[in-house]
């Protein structure tokens, strides 16, 4: 099973939202046909985003739970590895990195890719949620 | 009270003396709570870890389906990933 890493974001985007390529991302993981590796700054992030005020009339304190406890029970809580200098946009989110440098796949998908544009130099792909669908969704139906 | 006896390789009874002078032990005390420990484990069947499994995924994709319904009905499904992003940024900041 393909462990991946997802951005904040995509996990946001994909909750809300039954269409689209992260929503086909989230219910993949949710039906046990990829993993998703997290470490615990991204566990804490994951929380405090769900629980923004933004999101209040949307995702119920259970619904979080449930979100999370699945994360516990089915993601892959990786050992974080460390992050090689360099000119990276924004350093909250280098544990992101640190995560999937920690995996086999090295792969972030992100809504956002310019904020990890150093990342590939470090071996670790970029991918938008579309094109993490082609690549771990459709090869897993051939 | 009976005796037990047995071998180790030689690094193995350096790490298990190591670790009982750590815990201020005594070696053949260490042993005993480690195995005590590890015997008063009740280790969860596979009826029981399928049941536990079944019953995290049912929970979580039931949330899942009532967020997404509740997300339509008020129009955050059409959130944008700026706004997404926006929101992402905001709980970094928040953070103490």
């Amino acid at each position: 099973m393909s462990v991946i890493v997802l951005d904040t974001s995509v996990l946001i985007a994909g909750l809300l939202s039954s269409r689209g390529a992260a929503s086909a991302l989230l219910d993949a993981f949710f039906a046990d046909r990829i993993a998703l590796a997290y470490t615990p700054p991204i566990f804490a992030e994951y929380v405090d985003v769900m629980e923004r005020p933004e999101f209040a009339d949307v995702i119920t304190s259970p619904e979080r739970m449930a979100i999370m406890l699945k994360l516990r029970a089915s993601g892959r809580l990786v050992t974080p590895q460390p992050v090689p200098d360099d000119d990276w946009p924004d350093a909250d989110d280098l544990p992101f990195v640190a995560a999937a440098l920690a995996t086999d796949a090295k792969v972030i998908v992100t809504l956002n890719p310019a904020d990890f544009f150093p990342a590939s130099r470090h071996g670790v792909r970029i991918l938008s949620p579309a094109q993490a669908k082609r690549e771990f969704l459709a090869a897993r139906t051939e | 009270m009976a005796t037990l006896s047995f071998h180790a390789p030689a690094a193995t009874d350096r790490k298990i003396r190591a670790a009982a002078k750590k815990q201020g032990m005594k070696v053949s005390r260490y042993l005993l709570d480690i195995a005590s420990q590890a015997t008063g484990r009740e280790p969860p069947s596979a009826l029981g870890r399928e049941l536990e499994k079944l019953a995290i995924d049912g929970m979580a994709l039931a949330a899942v389906g009532r967020v997404r319904t509740r997300a339509a009905a008020t129009g955050a499904d059409y959130m944008t990933p700026a706004q997404i992003t926006a929101a992402v940024k905001a709980a970094r900041r928040a953070r103490p």
